[in-house]
């Protein structure tokens, strides 16, 4: 499995100085991963101990250096999602 | 002979009356004999627009002044006259249409059973809900108070007492506990986080049912975060249910979570048994077919959030909504009368159970999934099977507020007309 879909990969590289809100999957422990990570300037928001994932908000240069970590399992956009009822 | 103002039912009687002048045309539908004389006296009668003749019965849609009306009732050969109103489903329709009924009369109403909806919030004033919300957690910052309307109209769905109606909208599961996490803002929206917040706050609080009525719009494979958490969840032995999404009836319109493999993904069919025409359809973007199940999410009544106005609201307690997100809530609540019955039950056990007991409507599995549930296939089994006492056709509900003698108005219509 790839680490970060093509079309994000693009976007972080052609905009690396905007801020992006990422959902990331680590290997490792959880509190040591968000340590590190706030250690490193980044901006963690959530825990997802369900899947060991991260939510956290970073320029799209801090995301591509996550990309060559090896804990990091994958990088995903947070997306909207909505109500379906009307 | 009957006298001509008994055959103006009492609805169409009070819009008689408060016409605002003698020109305003009223839809009605005309019941008349056999003859057929009178279809061609009202084609061409003063005030009258002539909508449709009915094949099936001795029935006619037309638009009539008040005056019209009146000489309509005279003529011997009509047999009643109806106001054409908007026709809804209730949960007291919709319910009893997948055969919940037969389960209830086991005992079954998911005592115990804790159903987390994962929504907008609720009102939790609704007497629908008393002393049954064990907990309730909002990420929004808005306070779990429903201002959209519709958490409350699907917890509702899924466990409302019907305490408000005298039972008579009545929840799938209407005596289990609700946990409320309120992931969407008032707006309706959210972010992907903010759900799979909610679903872990579920888990935590020992949720053994998650309603999802909500996701993201385009197609999905899912190896996305929100799919992967709910298929976390599943693996801890919770059980979810998703929406399957209202971008149908394009194909390839499954979003997240409702694309993870294990949730079991929620379409939507009308009170006709058709899928509706928004009820997202498969495969998913990896080609697997979804979804897997369908429920009633046509016009359904359920619980209305206190000064809300979701849907069509039919008074201060309850408002008409469709959607995915309406048959959804049904799932959750069946999930938790399956649990109460057995509850070791494994949410793959729960998942195959519902699919195979379901009832083929004969449309393709991308857009039914196996079909239609029925209640009683899926639960009988767990509890032995016993021959259920005969239940009663479920009937087809007067219009909101509306109270009207004889075959009832346009849902009598209808039924005659099924026939």
């Amino acid at each position: 499995m790839t680490k970060i879909a093509a079309d994000l990969r693009q976007a972080l590289r052609t905009n690396p100085d905007d801020s992006y809100d990422l959902i990331i999957r680590v290997e490792g422990d959880l509190a040591e991963r968000t340590a590190d990570l706030r250690a490193a300037g980044i901006d963690v928001k959530r825990q997802f101990k369900l899947t060991n994932s991260l939510q956290i908000r970073c320029s799209g240069a801090e995301a591509l250096r996550l990309t060559r970590a090896g804990w990091l399992v994958r990088v995903d956009s947070n997306k909207p999602v909505r109500a379906f009822g009307r | 002979m009957e006298p001509p103002e008994n055959k103006i039912v009492k609805t169409l009687m009070r819009s008689i009356e408060r016409a605002p002048d003698e020109h305003t045309q009223i839809p009605v539908i005309l019941h008349y004999s056999v003859s057929q004389r009178v279809m061609r006296y009202t084609e061409y009668m003063p005030g009258v627009r002539f909508g449709r003749r009915y094949r099936l019965g001795p029935f006619s849609q037309l638009d009539a002044t008040p005056e019209a009306i009146r000489i309509l009732a005279a003529n011997p050969d009509v047999v009643r006259i109806y106001q054409d109103m908007p026709v809804h489903v209730f949960v007291d329709y919709s319910v009893p249409h997948i055969r919940v009924p037969y389960v209830w009369q086991q005992h079954l109403y998911g005592d115990g059973v804790r159903i987390a909806i994962v929504d907008t919030g609720i009102d939790q004033s609704h007497p629908d809900f008393q002393g049954r919300i064990l907990n309730t957690h909002d990420i929004t910052g808005e306070t779990v108070q429903d201002g959209c309307g519709h958490g409350t109209h699907c917890a509702g769905i899924a466990a409302g007492s019907g305490a408000a109606s005298k039972g008579k909208y009545r929840g799938v599961a209407p005596r289990a506990s609700l946990l409320i996490a309120k992931v969407l803002r008032n707006d309706g929206s959210g972010m992907m986080s903010d759900v799979m917040e909610g679903v872990e706050w579920a888990v935590d609080q020992g949720a053994q049912v998650i309603s999802l009525s909500l996701g993201e719009a385009c197609s999905s494979d899912g190896n996305d975060p929100l799919s992967e958490l709910c298929e976390a969840a599943i693996q801890r032995g919770v059980v979810i249910v998703s929406a399957a999404g209202n971008e149908g009836p394009m194909s390839y319109s499954i979003g997240s979570p409702a694309a993870a493999p294990s949730i079991i993904t929620v379409g939507a069919s009308s009170d006709l048994d058709r899928i509706a025409e928004f009820s997202s359809r498969g495969p998913t973007a990896d080609g697997r077919v979804k979804p897997d199940i369908t429920f009633p999410g046509v016009d359904i009544i359920s619980a209305r959030a206190q000064g809300t106005s979701m849907g069509t609201p039919v008074n201060a307690y309850y408002t008409s909504a469709s959607g995915t997100s309406m048959a959804t809530p049904h799932a959750a609540g069946l999930c938790a009368l399956m649990l109460q019955a057995s509850p070791t039950l494994k949410p793959s056990e729960i998942k195959e159970r519902l699919m195979s007991s379901a009832r083929d409507l004969s449309f393709a599995p991308n857009a039914q999934g196996k079909g239609l549930v029925d209640a009683w296939a899926a639960v009988g089994p767990l509890v032995g099977n016993p021959t259920p006492s005969p239940m009663p056709e479920p009937e087809l509900p007067e219009p909101p507020g509306e109270a009207v003698p004889g075959m009832g108005c346009i849902p009598g219509l209808i039924k005659y007309l099924l026939k």
